[in-house]
């Protein structure tokens, strides 16, 4: 068992550390304040190839892996800074390219890698949550093409031009994918949801009002819908748990700076015993996430099917997220709370990662379900 | 053209552990990155490339894990990468490894220019680049921010402490560089992948190199690191003067005049 990264992993980490130390820090607090993304970012994360990275070389990507994608999302995101939007194309077009026809993969995967669309995936709806069985999205068959009917919720870019998978319910029982355009006749999208995770992160209500799309924009086979569900979701969450990771590593870096820095009666608060606790309750927290989350990236390259891993990882390294943010802002007393400090906009943007993809109460049922099957 | 570089990889944000023992800089298992003049160096080598033609050779003495550094190389764009390993080499000071270095670029044969990198964030001694122009037997200049090659000869901005010097010296010349000659480019994930999956990183050893053992590695080294260590914060003193406004502005004059300040 070696728990080391290859040079090439290496080289790919330092590379993406480099861009979030140069790129994305500097604007992060920025964009969480006026709640908009800088409109050069998706450029910049494809030039230093970030953007397809998990897509086939023959389609444009660079098929880096995995792991690899991992270290460069786990750096991306230790800036707390919700600029990635450009980031969503990698899980899309891996789920594309593995699912995908060959016309869709032609069409699709090219301006996936290029960041000139924004691809994104719509399950969620109104009344059903998560459930995949009550879909109310319908679609069928007229002629040659498919019509769609339904909403969409917290459809993270659904208004963004590009690709989106979208599930719907076939002659009431079968669950099927569509791989559809976004912004054409039919298609619909609301305004942002206001989210106190602050600006950049982006999610709306998609509808869909007779929205014909070709007969060839089936994904995957009729019914085969809740399958690719489970392998977007799969995948999503380890980009989720690595984002958890890098949150709270951030948390601990600036609690542990602020500890040395603040001090009480002429000595730092780092050398009191409650703040070192705090500062080692953190610490191990965070270890056993970050090399749980590798290892689970490691094994989708190895071909694994990591349904019930990713929901366990996704569940634990979320927790450590909001357990760790916390205790951050314990570390900072009441500065913890004014927007001086960066463990504010910590705090407030940990907590999505419990519910986001699933909340964890869907992932305990996921796990159980595993469990018990 | 072709020109080589010389490149050391340096433990990252400068943070050495420094043997005990031998009050030698321990690089060994500590996470590596290009000396920033160096990558400079690289830079430099490559937009001469892209403006003249002709190659770029990367070289670097150091342990297997320098290999990164070379391969970081490779992704920015050089041809060819080397890597001078041998046990025999570690513990050398700066004197047996421009030797070791002098000797591999013998080995590479024909070229024009070998950029340098001014000096390493670790060492900080700014020696090799000099000390391999003496063992090559070639001018150099050192502490360059911005130089032209025309046919054969090379001009060079020199940054001195307190002036700037313009030299001219023929080709091939040994070239040292400042961090403010170029900003180096950022590789890309597709580079990285090509320089780590598809190029090669040769290694040579101190018998590919025919070197004389006895001027290489620690016994090789005309210098002992006798110890090492970390300076105590320099303390600032402040003064704070007070009074007349006419008479704190007369002693302000006075201490800055005493400092040579005006």
């Amino acid at each position: 068992m070696q728990f080391k990264l290859t040079m090439e992993q290496e080289l790919i980490q330092k590379r993406a550390r480099d861009f979030a130390q140069m790129e994305i820090e500097p604007i992060a607090a920025q964009v969480d304040r006026e709640r908009k993304m800088p409109p050069d970012m998706a450029e910049k994360l494809v030039k230093a190839g970030f953007v397809g990275m998990l897509i086939p070389k023959k389609y444009g990507g660079s098929e880096a892996g995995m792991l690899s994608y991992i270290l460069v999302m786990e750096q991306l995101s230790y800036p707390v800074c919700s600029c990635l939007t450009a980031m969503s194309n990698n899980v899309v077009g891996r789920v594309i390219a593995q699912f995908g026809t060959e016309e869709q993969k032609e069409r699709y995967l090219g301006p996936l890698c290029d960041g000139k669309v924004i691809g994104s995936y719509g399950f969620t709806e109104p009344s059903t949550g998560s459930d995949p069985k009550s879909l109310v999205t319908t679609a069928h068959l007229l002629g040659d093409s498919w019509i769609i009917n339904g909403i969409k919720r917290f459809h993270t870019f659904g208004h963004l031009d590009g690709p989106a998978i979208i599930f719907a319910n076939v002659d009431g029982e079968k669950t099927t994918a569509f791989i559809i355009d976004k912004n054409v006749e039919g298609y619909t999208s609301s305004r942002p949801f206001e989210l106190i995770v602050g600006g950049g992160l982006e999610t709306v209500d998609t509808r869909f009002d007779d929205l014909r799309v070709p007969k060839s924009n089936l994904f995957g086979e009729l019914g085969g819908g809740f399958y690719i569900l489970l392998a977007i979701a799969a995948e999503g969450r380890l980009g989720l748990s690595i984002a958890s990771v890098a949150l709270a590593q951030a948390a601990l870096d600036e609690s542990i700076k602020y500890a040395k820095q603040r001090t009480r009666r002429g000595v730092p608060i780092a050398s009191m015993q409650a703040i070192q606790w705090l500062l080692a309750e953190m610490a191990f927290r965070i270890e056993p996430a970050r090399w749980s989350t590798y290892r689970i990236a490691w094994l989708v390259d190895q071909g694994q099917e990591v349904l019930k891993e990713s929901a366990m990882v996704k569940l634990f390294a979320s927790r450590v997220a909001t357990e760790v943010a916390s205790m951050g802002m314990q570390v900072h007393g009441s500065y913890g709370l004014t927007k001086d400090f960066k463990i504010e906009r910590i705090y407030r943007q940990a907590k999505m990662f419990e519910l986001a993809e699933g909340s964890n109460e869907v992932q305990r049922s996921i796990v159980a379900g595993h469990l018990l099957a | 053209m072709h020109i080589i570089v010389c490149i050391k990889q340096v433990p990252v944000k400068g943070e050495v552990p420094i043997d005990p023992r031998t009050g030698i800089l321990k690089r060994e298992g500590v996470p590596g990155v290009i000396n920033q003049e160096d990558l400079c160096a690289l830079e430099e080598a490559l937009l001469l490339k892209e403006k003249h033609g002709g190659g770029v050779t990367a070289l670097s003495m150091g342990p297997p894990q320098a290999e990164g550094a070379l391969r970081e190389a490779l992704a920015m764009g050089v041809d060819k990468a080397v890597l001078l390993c041998d046990r025999a080499f570690a513990g050398s000071d700066t004197l047996a490894t421009s030797y070791v270095l002098a000797q591999a670029i013998r080995k590479l044969g024909w070229f024009d220019l070998v950029l340098c990198g001014k000096q390493s964030s670790d060492g900080n001694t700014a020696q090799v680049g000099p000390e391999l122009a003496e063992h090559l037997v070639l001018p150099q200049i050192t502490s360059v921010q911005r130089l032209e090659i025309y046919r054969g000869r090379v001009e060079a901005e020199r940054a001195l402490e307190s002036s700037l010097q313009w030299v001219e010296s023929r080709l091939p010349a040994v070239i040292t560089v400042t961090k403010h000659i170029n900003k180096p480019r950022q590789v890309s994930v597709e580079a990285i992948l090509v320089a780590c999956r598809e190029k090669e990183v040769i290694t040579w050893k101190a018998d590919d190199l025919g070197v004389d053992i006895s001027r290489v590695g620690l016994m090789g080294s005309s210098t002992r690191m006798v110890a090492t260590w970390l300076p105590e914060p320099r303390k600032r003193m402040g003064e704070i003067l007070t009074g007349p406004t006419r008479e704190v502005v007369r002693t302000l004059l006075e201490r800055l005049r005493e400092r040579e300040v005006i």
